[in-house]
């Protein structure tokens, strides 16, 4: 449940960065959930799943005010793609951004940590 | 080394964070940046949210002197209404850029020659021949010349604000769709790209070469014949401006044959001199009906111009109404402030294309053809007026350089190595827009052809008419008078004796006001039969025999007749050619010399209603025939088997009154003399073995005409995603609802019908929609009416309250600022 939870929150985290800031505020939210999490070595696979949501989110509020679905055929028309493609690659460009991001702030944040121990 | 051991830990994840980010940030390939792109927010996705326009809108705008209420209707058409002039002008540039505004700067981009900072290098060519041309130096050249406080500023800079207000308002997320696509942002609107506008309709119209066709036909067949091939007079006459005279006239002068030397030399060996560019194939129809010959006793009008069918259309639906000074309906260019084709609340009108010969060639003499400074006139040296030109792609880098040259005539264009300066009416005249705005005030056709006077390119068969009962017509424009007379000819340009020397005066130009006949007009025909040299390139008048056809046949015209005519399957051109077939078949049955193949053909073609209707299946059968009739007559102009000069149907159809004429004999067979049915046996036979190969047995559906032939309507980029492709139509060349071959990309771009009565009634559709969003239901949700044929209920409130609510989409209010 709590995982649940978390990744809820980070996914409102993403939604809100990209809302407030563009697209590349994925990586920032990204770095600072790696930076922040706990020990363990799922900080990126869950930015990646959160970002990926955030950004579904946020299709899906843009698909109440007008026709995504559409937006995705003539996109994937003019890229030669079906229309799921398009889709899969708006919510895979996050996943990626956020995750390795996740990734870069976990790997600083473990060699602050092995420094500080070092230290002590 | 505990340092290195973090950096070594570190780096690989930054480095594929880093590629992450570039990839999002940067265009790779055609690509654009894809984290723009894709943001669900600010990208390519939030178009969705601007596919519907906001049922209720405010915004301010700078310079406004009043508020402005905007109604859209049921079918997206702005009803502006404003208390000043200055005010509607400025509305109707921010309305038109809220709907159109990638079209507006592609089409500018177009005209000026900066595409490839748009689209890239692709474009390179095309900008090179717009910059060669010089339309946008004429266009500021005009603006130059403009009082600063006169009627066309004042018109373009309003629209230039309105325009440039929405450009200032655009949010995140609210760019038109193809500036995702190319990762691109708009560029501001300039009063002077309001002038592009009609240079680019001139180039589209005007910019022909037929003097090259003349020149390589006389090369090979002789001037005499090479006239006759092409004449300067069409063979068939069915004028605009009837004289009184009994109309059609058909000319069956037999042809002089071609030159010995065209039978003698073989046909790799010809040598035909330079190419000029194709021939593009818009036309247009327009006609209108006296009180005396429709069925309620007011006046009619239809107009639906053909010109090339794009998605988003090139017109735009609106209404403008300032109180007691202007109100007006109808299409205009996104771009211009004036509406081009539509009515008033007293005065309907509409145009076709005149064919006139507004264009001359100058063959130069250059010091240097490689790096040339001077050219030769009378005997002396004259400077060159030079211009470097850079070409850049959009991210700045430059693609090419060119030098590009003009003499006192105008731009120098080089064909086969050949240099030639051009003078054009259309690089050199001006005041078209305030023209046309004065025309959507007029009260009156005579008003209507004040206000026109001024017009002058490119010249327009203009017809009006009033709630008076009044029709006329008037071809009105800017008419050069050259020495000798005619311009259909290249002229020498190191003589200065060769330049124009005046217009044509108004009192001589094409005109026709109330005739008797009580119906006027025009699809491109030949305007006039007259003394003066008005143009050598005459479109075969098929169309405008129907029409005069169908006019002259009904004395009771309804609108609902005027829709049926527009469109009109039935193909004069067929008429005339499918008997001729038909004939030769009889003769050759006779002879003993048709085959059961031929018969076949000959019995398709008999049972023909020569209707181009989407199911049958003659019609495929003889556009085969015609083409292989043109192939086999006129092979004596052919090199290496391709036509390198082809006469018009008219001039076949002078021909097929010959049978024995020199010109049925092939080249090719040197120990047969062929004669007129030999040829037309073998094209119906060749035809036949043609449609078989291709589609099948006639049986089987396969020779359908909307299986052969179809209506391709292309997006603006030419993206097929986006564009309208394969669409069934029942027409064809040369009938009133025309399809061309070979793209099928042009055809009625309007069609509009108005009665004049007490108050006026009209109906129109144009394929495509309002909104240039192709995310936008919108965008094509007219196309299937027009595909139908179907033409709708144009609203024309006279205040904002009379727009019905139940039939009201959407209102924006614009208020000035601290208003």
């Amino acid at each position: 449940m709590r995982t649940i939870a978390r990744i809820a929150l980070l996914a409102v985290a993403f939604a809100t960065a990209t809302l407030a800031f563009g697209w590349w505020s994925v990586a920032g939210v990204g770095i600072f959930w790696g930076l922040v999490a706990g020990p363990g070595r799922h900080a990126g696979r869950t930015a990646a799943l959160a970002a990926s949501l955030g950004w579904l989110v946020l299709l899906v509020v843009t698909a109440l005010q007008g026709p995504v679905l559409r937006v995705a055929d003539r996109v994937g028309g003019v890229l030669g793609v079906p229309w799921p493609v398009v889709v899969g690659i708006t919510l895979l460009f996050p996943a990626v951004l956020g995750g390795v991001g996740a990734v870069v702030g976990r790997v600083i944040r473990e060699g602050k940590g092995k420094r500080e121990r070092g230290k002590g | 080394m505990r340092n290195l051991g973090r950096v070594a830990r570190l780096a690989p994840p930054v480095a594929v964070l880093g590629t992450v980010l570039y990839i999002g940030a940067c265009p790779v390939g055609p690509l654009p940046p894809l984290g723009p792109f894709l943001d669900p927010v600010a990208g390519i996705w939030s178009t969705a949210t601007t596919a519907t326009l906001p049922v209720r809108a405010d915004a301010t705008i700078a310079g406004l002197t009043d508020s402005v209420v905007i109604r859209y209707d049921d079918r997206h058409v702005p009803h502006v209404f404003a208390t000043r002039e200055d005010d509607a002008v400025r509305a109707l540039g921010y309305v038109v850029a809220r709907d159109r505004l990638f079209q507006m700067e592609l089409q500018t981009r177009a005209t000026d020659g900066t595409l490839t900072e748009l689209v890239g290098a692709a474009a390179l060519e095309l900008d090179q021949q717009m910059r060669r041309l010089g339309l946008a130096r004429s266009a500021e050249r005009e603006l130059a010349g403009l009082a600063a406080d006169g009627l066309d500023r004042r018109l373009i800079d309003a629209f230039a604000a309105g325009v440039n207000a929405w450009i200032d308002q655009l949010g995140r997320g609210q760019l038109p769709f193809e500036y995702h696509l190319l990762g691109r942002r708009p560029a501001r609107w300039q009063p002077v790209h309001s002038l592009y506008l009609i240079r680019r309709m001139g180039y589209t119209l005007t910019y022909f070469g037929p003097e090259f066709e003349r020149l390589r036909a006389a090369k090979v067949v002789g001037v005499q014949a090479a006239d006759a091939l092409l004449p300067v007079r069409a063979p068939i006459q069915e004028p605009i401006a009837p004289s009184g005279e009994s109309f059609p006239t058909f000319d069956r002068t037999p042809l002089p044959p071609p030159a010995p030397q065209a039978r003698s030399t073989t046909a790799n060996d010809r040598t035909l001199g330079p190419t000029f560019d194709p021939r593009r194939r818009g036309a247009s129809n327009n006609w209108a009906v006296a009180p005396s010959r429709s069925a309620s006793g007011h006046a009619l009008l239809a107009g639906d111009p053909h010109l090339e069918l794009t998605l988003p259309s090139v017109w735009y639906e609106v209404h403008v109404n300032v109180a007691d000074m202007l109100d007006v309906y109808g299409v205009t260019l996104p771009g211009s402030p004036a509406v081009i084709i539509g009515f008033n609340r007293d005065v309907a009108w509409s145009f076709t294309n005149s064919q006139a010969d507004v264009l001359d060639f100058y063959a130069e003499e250059l010091d240097d053809p490689d790096d040339p400074t001077q050219y030769r006139l009378d005997g002396a040296w004259q400077p060159l007026e030079r211009r470097i030109e850079e070409y850049r792609a959009a991210n700045g880098a430059l693609l090419a350089i060119d030098t590009v040259h003009a003499t006192h005539r105008g731009p120098v264009v080089w064909r086969d190595g050949r240099p030639y300066s051009i003078r054009w009416t259309v690089l050199e005249a001006s005041g078209a827009g305030g023209a046309v705005y004065r025309a959507n005030k007029a009260r009156s056709v005579g008003d209507w052809l004040d206000a026109m006077e001024t017009y002058e390119a490119p010249i327009q068969n203009g017809l009006v008419a009033d709630r008076a009962g009044t029709i006329a017509v008037r071809a009105g424009g800017w008419y050069p008078v050259r020495p000798g007379g005619r311009g259909d000819t290249i002229f020498d340009g190191t003589r200065s004796a060769s330049d124009w020397t005046g217009r044509l005066g108004l009192d001589r130009q094409p005109f026709a006001v109330d005739p008797a006949q009580g119906f006027l007009a025009s699809a491109n025909q030949q305007p006039l039969v007259g003394p003066d040299y008005l143009g050598g390139d005459p479109v075969s008048p098929w169309r405008a025999l129907r029409i005069n056809q169908l006019l002259r046949s009904d004395s009771t015209v309804t609108p609902a007749a005027m829709q049926r005519y527009q469109l009109d399957s039935r193909n004069v051109r067929a008429n005339v050619f499918v008997p001729a077939f038909l004939e030769a078949v009889t003769r050759g049955r006779a002879a003993g010399s048709v085959g059961s193949e031929v018969d076949d053909a000959a019995r398709i073609l008999d049972e023909w209603d020569r209707r181009y209707t989407k199911d049958n299946s003659a019609a495929v059968l003889f556009e085969l025939a015609m083409r292989e009739l043109a192939r086999l007559t006129w092979d004596e102009l052919a090199v290496n088997g391709t036509a390198q000069v082809r006469p018009s149907d008219m001039t076949l159809w002078r021909l097929l009154q010959d049978p024995a004429s020199l010109w049925w004999d092939r080249h090719e067979t040197a120990d047969v003399v062929e004669q007129r049915d030999a040829i037309l046996l073998a094209s119906l036979a060749a035809a036949r073995d043609t449609a078989r190969a291709r589609y099948g047995e006639p049986s089987d559906d396969g020779w359908r005409w909307d299986h052969a032939w179809s209506m391709n309507i292309y997006h603006a980029l030419r993206l097929p995603a986006l564009s309208a492709l394969g669409i069934p139509h029942a027409g064809g060349p040369g009938t009133l609802n025309p399809l061309y071959a070979p793209r099928g990309a042009e055809g009625a771009s309007w069609r509009m019908v108005v009665e004049l009565g007490p108050e006026v009634a009209a109906r129109g559709i144009y394929p495509g929609g309002q909104s240039g969003n192709p995310v936008s239901w919108r965008y094509d949700d007219r196309l299937p009416g027009w595909k139908n044929g179907e033409l709708h209920e144009l609203l024309f409130p006279k205040q904002s309250a009379d727009l019905p609510a139940d039939r009201t989409s959407a209102v924006l209010v614009l208020r000035p600022e601290g208003g």
